[in-house]
């Protein structure tokens, strides 16, 4: 059986569950990371995707289009975005509070809505809720192994890869990006050459939530295709995790991320072993603690050693 | 009337009671929104979602009841707001310290039955339990300065885990729903003081513990180090207190009122253990503490506003297909909101003491 | 005389905690002058100048500038207008280069999208030659010395086509020598046509620079004057409305059979790979005010964080009180005779949200007469803080008071009476007056004086080389983490001699810094 489960981690079709498990943690942490960068740390995002994955499905059903539904939870989670940074930039909350209220609300919130639009406290499975498509790249798919591998998945896997693209553009090569550093770095800095901070920050937040909505939406809306109480399952804090391991640096987020999206690959094929499925689940967990501690004692052995 | 004509609202105390009455107004009056949305008789839900726990006595129990496990959290994550760090493993440790509890209020080895030792022993085992794990995110931040509140975290899901594991394999009956434990025995279950309500002795254990947290952070050395070091670190390590010792204690006292309240809460109202998710109390018990103004008796308040709320939408959601006890998460959210806004009204104020000092300089 | 580019008018500004910062304010300022502000600390220079430049509304009056009436939303209006200001604490951002910093805000584009860091380099390189900036702009900022970064930000506003340009302070944390330099590079920007607004409280400086001179009191203009018309001592007493007493020797007393109180042996703190302290060694005797003088950023703060505790030192030993101290925790450390007043009194110094009677017994919480074992005495600490409040002249209601609502100089009272009131031995101020008003700045002078002749030892750091000079009875120079020079005879150096040892030109002998 050992050689079984060696052999599974070694296979094509391994590779293809990493990157479909791997997809929201990579949303969830670009959000995080994007609200870093520009000093406003955004600890909502577990909040937010939950949001994502509950609106994007209702509205699927209730529009009849994935499409629609789609854009209906970006949509209110730019709005769910707009409140967090009246609060914590025009109110002068602290964004670690306001964070903890907002995924609190979210998670009993969405349990509210869940019961109100099904009567059922558990999942969406009675809606009529479409899925976003999948793509079979033309020509790629074809090749043996990498076809196997990168074709096929969901639209959604795609569009996270453009957008890992279009963010490193953003924050490395353009204006912007430096200005979204300088307001992360000193805000006061920023200000004193005229840099907009609130607005700067704004703008992150606003992609910052796009981006954890487009995470959620992910879950309900292809790796499954319904919405389930608490699917999240921590995914946005992993997130958050994986942009404080990153210190700013965009690769190292999304190496930390990848690291996360195999110990959630090797769980998926653990569950469907023997092993007690409540100790399995812990895995990423465990790995994001791990990886959280080893970056805090490299932190602070770099700073003794002078 | 004319006592109040006499308030200066702009003075910091009567403005921070016009900030709390102003952001429950708030809070209300968005709860009231959303139930035009869904309810056939809005205002008619709105007036019960206010009043239902005053029509009778169990109700009210309830709502006493309902505060307990609420306070504890809350207790617990207002030590750790006061010290300055964020912490929210009281999630965890209240569903780990609830197994703990399990394994000795089930098992009639470890009993004598004597009901005052009997429910002791599990509450104090699951507090010292409690208060152990804690120590872990604790210590790491001492040393390495670990990012605590997703530490923490992880953790809860962690000891989720590992307790719902114990349970299924080690606790669980056959013969019940779901996987739950075999029945409390009878002697380690809390008393009921109030007849006619579910009210149990972990009330007053409530009211002990937040009595004891006034103490402590007002009148104690202790208490003094938490709070100098909860307004500035630098100041603390600078006026030569131990950052160690303090963060030693805190971690260790939050931990214990979180397994100890886990205990007091499944020994006052259940028969058996039978949670099969985490009891949300992390998050919860920190807004408990921030609605609370991070003060002890803040702390006791707030837990009873919210658990009327709750006890009251837990009520009706036996009868009304709109209201849950989930609703009440609006009034949280928005009270937590608002509260920790520091320029909530600041601009109405700021404009009447310009005013003022204008015209007092002419 | 030349055309006036900036006028204000009946400026006043009042803070919403009822702080009036500035009153009635009436000052013209003409093309291709110097023009000083000048005045004590507090008495609402910087405040003027944020509402210049438009980072603070005044509450009533007019700006005009180019002879329009100017109201500007933010301060990025005012650059675009040609206002250009450099801060005191310098706004850079110390991981991006120097060509980063310069072009933060407005940076140049290629393809209407892209950052183009090329062209803002040749850009940045360009401006810095043409102004005799001698300066790699391809270096990250936080490699820079103090007075380079100072020429960074002064690179930013040319960047940006500033006419006008607000400096403030910015002698302060250079040595004459830089000081010198810089002066020059203004008078050259003066023929060249730009407007300097020089704000200092350096009355000599002031004098030798500008064209014209405006002195603010309590926020209020006590008038305009060209530079060649007013004396030194007539500016004084405009600014404070009495002359100032800059010697102590009066007050100094001597002691007798003073004993060694602190020694630093072969003393060496490496941080980051540094050794930011150098093998130093110095001792103080009872009754003796050392002062350590030197450009800041050379070790001293690495050297008091090493005595106080407040950092780990990496060898060498610190004795105290005939104790070593050198791995002591700061609790131990104080318990044995140290008490310390630290450069930053909102970081360090106090807990800005508790009361002034809870931050009065903070580093001596645990004593018997503060709490028992467990409790806290509050009687007792209500009525030593009611003591120190009187003794210390601190100005409040009562000991129940947030100490954040006390003016600054009053929340340095209260963090030298708290260290006054220990048992203690050696006194460490650092920067004891830095950014508080004259008249706590004089009475704390006076407490260390004092405490200096009751037999304390006191060791003084301070960037304002006349506060050192004046109070102390010896100095050392510290450059480059290591010591450079000890004057045992106050009176027998000048501040310009000072400066080269300073700036690391002039070196003492080994020999001769033996007596340290």
């Amino acid at each position: 059986m050992n050689n079984n489960i060696l052999s599974t981690f070694f296979s094509v079709s391994f590779l293809f569950i990493i990157i479909r498990v791997g997809v929201p943690l990579v949303y969830a942490s670009l959000s995080a990371y994007v609200a870093d960068i520009a000093g406003i740390p955004n600890i909502a995002v577990e909040g937010l995707m939950i949001f994502g994955a509950l609106f994007g499905v209702y509205f699927s059903a209730l529009f009849n289009s994935s499409w629609l539904g789609l854009l209906c939870a970006v949509i209110l989670g730019v709005l769910f975005a707009l409140v967090m940074s009246f609060f914590t930039m025009k109110m002068k909350a602290n964004p670690i509070m306001v964070g903890i209220a907002l995924n609190l609300f979210a998670s009993d919130f969405s349990v509210w809505l869940l019961l109100l639009w099904t009567g059922s406290k558990g999942t969406t499975g009675n809606l009529p809720s479409k899925v976003l498509p999948t793509w079979d790249i033309p020509f790629i798919k074809d090749i043996p192994v990498i076809g196997q591998i990168i074709s096929g998945h969901y639209f959604l896997t795609y569009v996270c890869v453009l957008i890992v693209i279009l963010l490193y553009i953003l924050i490395y090569k353009t204006p912007f990006g430096l200005r979204m550093k300088a307001c992360g770095l000193d805000q006061s800095t920023a200000e004193s050459v005229g840099v907009k901070v609130n607005k700067v920050r704004l703008i992150a937040i606003i992609i910052s939530a796009i981006l954890a909505t487009l995470g959620g939406a992910y879950l309900s809306m292809g790796y499954l295709s319904i919405f389930s109480n608490n699917m999240t399952a921590s995914r946005g804090w992993m997130g958050v995790a994986a942009s404080a391991v990153g210190q700013g640096n965009m690769l190292i987020v999304l190496l930390t991320t990848g690291l996360f999206a195999i110990a959630q690959g090797v769980v998926n094929e653990l569950i469907l072993t023997n092993l007690p499925s409540e100790l399995v689940n812990t895995i990423p967990y465990i790995c994001v603690t791990i990886g959280l501690i080893v970056l805090s004692i490299r932190k602070y052995n770099k700073e003794k050693r002078g | 009337m004319k006592f109040l004509k006499n308030i200066k609202w702009t003075d910091e105390k009567p403005f921070s009671f016009l900030q709390l009455v102003s952001s429950i107004a708030a809070a209300l009056f968005i709860t009231l929104l959303v139930l035009f949305f869904v309810s056939a008789n809005p205002i008619g839900d709105f007036i019960s979602l206010l009043t239902y726990p005053l029509q009778g006595k169990f109700y009210f129990g309830y709502v006493l009841v309902k505060m307990v496990p609420l306070t504890f959290a809350g207790l617990a994550t207002l030590l750790y707001f006061k010290t300055g760090f964020f912490n929210l493993s009281t999630e965890g440790i209240f569903y780990i310290c609830g197994v703990v509890c399990t394994i000795f209020a089930v098992n009639t080895n470890f009993q004598t039955g004597n009901g005052f030792i009997d429910s002791a022993i599990p509450i104090l085992i699951s507090g010292l339990v409690g208060g152990l794990i804690a120590l872990g995110p604790g210590l790491l931040n001492a040393k390495y300065k670990t990012d605590e509140l997703v530490i923490s975290l992880m953790l809860n899901s962690i000891l989720f885990g590992i307790g719902f594991y114990i349970v299924k394999t080690f606790l669980a009956v056959e013969g019940v729903s779901g996987n739950a434990s075999a029945p409390f025995s009878e002697s380690s279950k809390l008393v009921n003081i109030i007849s006619g309500t579910q009210v149990h002795s972990g009330f007053i254990l409530m009211i002990i513990a937040v009595v004891a947290m006034y103490i402590l952070l007002y009148k104690t050395k202790l208490g003094y180090t938490i709070r100098m070091a909860g307004f500035n670190k630098n100041f603390a390590k600078y006026s030569g207190m131990s950052a160690f010792t303090l963060l030693i204690a805190v971690h260790f006292l939050a931990g214990f009122l979180g397994g100890a309240g886990s205990a007091i809460e499944l020994l006052g109202i259940y028969k058996r253990f039978s949670w099969a998710t985490l009891p949300g109390l992390g998050f919860t018990g920190a807004l408990m503490a921030m609605l609370g103004k991070n003060h002890p008796l803040g702390v006791l308040v707030a837990a009873f506003g919210i658990s009327y709320l709750r006890a009251s939408a837990q009520l009706l959601a036996n009868s009304n297909p709109v209201i849950d006890v989930k609703l009440i998460s609006v009034v949280e959210v928005i009270l937590t909101l608002l509260i920790s806004s520091q320029y909530f009204l600041r601009a109405w104020r700021n404009k009447r003491l310009i005013k003022e000092e204008i015209s007092n300089e002419q | 005389m030349s055309e006036i580019i900036l006028k204000l008018e009946n400026i006043t500004k009042v803070y919403p905690n009822g702080v009036v910062a500035n009153k009635n304010i009436n000052v013209e300022f003409a093309k291709g002058e110097i023009h000083s502000i000048v005045g004590e600390n507090g008495a609402g220079k910087s405040t003027l100048m944020k509402i210049i430049f438009a980072n603070e509304k005044q509450t009533t009056g007019n700006i005009y500038y180019k002879g329009q009436l100017i109201n500007y939303s933010s301060s990025l209006e005012a650059i675009h207008n040609g206002i250009g200001m450099v801060y005191q604490h310098f706004k850079l951002i110390p991981s991006f280069t120097v060509a980063q910093n310069i072009i933060l805000g407005s940076e140049p584009v290629s393809n209407k999208i892209f950052l183009d860091m090329k062209n803002s380099i040749s850009k940045t390189q360009e401006i810095a030659s043409k102004y005799g900036f001698d300066i790699d702009v391809n270096q990250k900022v936080e490699k820079l010395t103090v007075s380079a970064k100072q020429k960074v930000e002064i690179l930013k506003t040319l960047y940006r086509d500033a006419k006008v340009i607000i400096l403030d302070e910015p002698t302060a944390v250079l040595t004459p020598q830089e000081t010198e330099a810089l002066f020059n590079q203004l008078l050259n920007f003066k023929e060249l046509g730009y407007t300097i607004i020089f704000i200092s409280h350096k009355l000599n400086e002031v004098k030798r620079i500008s064209d014209r001179i405006t002195v603010i009191c309590n926020g209020e203009t006590k008038g305009t004057f060209n530079a060649t018309d007013v004396s030194i001592d007539e500016l004084t007493e405009l600014i404070i409305g009495r002359k100032l007493e800059n010697s102590f020797d009066e007050l100094r007393k001597e002691v007798k059979d003073a004993k060694n109180v602190l020694e630093v042996n072969n003393l060496t703190c490496k941080v980051l790979g540094v050794n930011k302290v150098d093998n130093v060694n110095f001792q103080i005797k009872e009754g003796e005010i050392l002062g350590i003088a030197g450009v800041q950023g050379n070790g001293q703060e690495e050297l008091i964080k090493a005595i106080t505790g407040m950092a780990s030192s990496t060898s060498g030993n610190v004795i105290l009180n005939s104790v070593d101290i050198t791995n002591m925790k700061i609790k131990d450390r104080r318990n044995n005779g140290l008490s310390y007043v630290p450069e930053d009194r909102m970081i360090d110094g106090i807990a800005d949200k508790a009361t002034i009677s809870e931050n009065i017994i903070s580093s001596y919480y645990d004593r018997d007469d503060v709490s028992g074992k467990v409790f806290m005495k509050n009687k007792s600490i209500k009525e030593i803080s009611k003591n120190l409040i009187k003794r210390f002249s601190i100005k409040t209601k009562d000991e129940n008071q947030k100490i954040e609502s006390l003016s600054g100089g009053n929340i340095q009272k209260v963090v030298v009476a708290r260290e006054w009131n220990t048992s203690f031995k050696l006194m460490v101020a650092e920067q004891p007056t830095r950014g508080i008003d004259v008249g706590s700045a004089r009475y704390i002078h006076e407490q260390l004086i004092e405490m200096r002749n009751n037999g304390k030892a006191i060791l003084l750091v301070s960037a304002d080389l006349n506060e050192v000079m004046s109070l102390s009875d010896r100095l050392i120079v510290m450059y480059d983490g290591k010591i450079v020079g000890h004057f045992k005879n106050i009176k027998n150096v000048s501040e310009n001699e000072l400066g080269l040892y300073m700036l690391g030109i002039k070196k003492q002998s080994d020999e001769e810094l033996k007596g340290a």
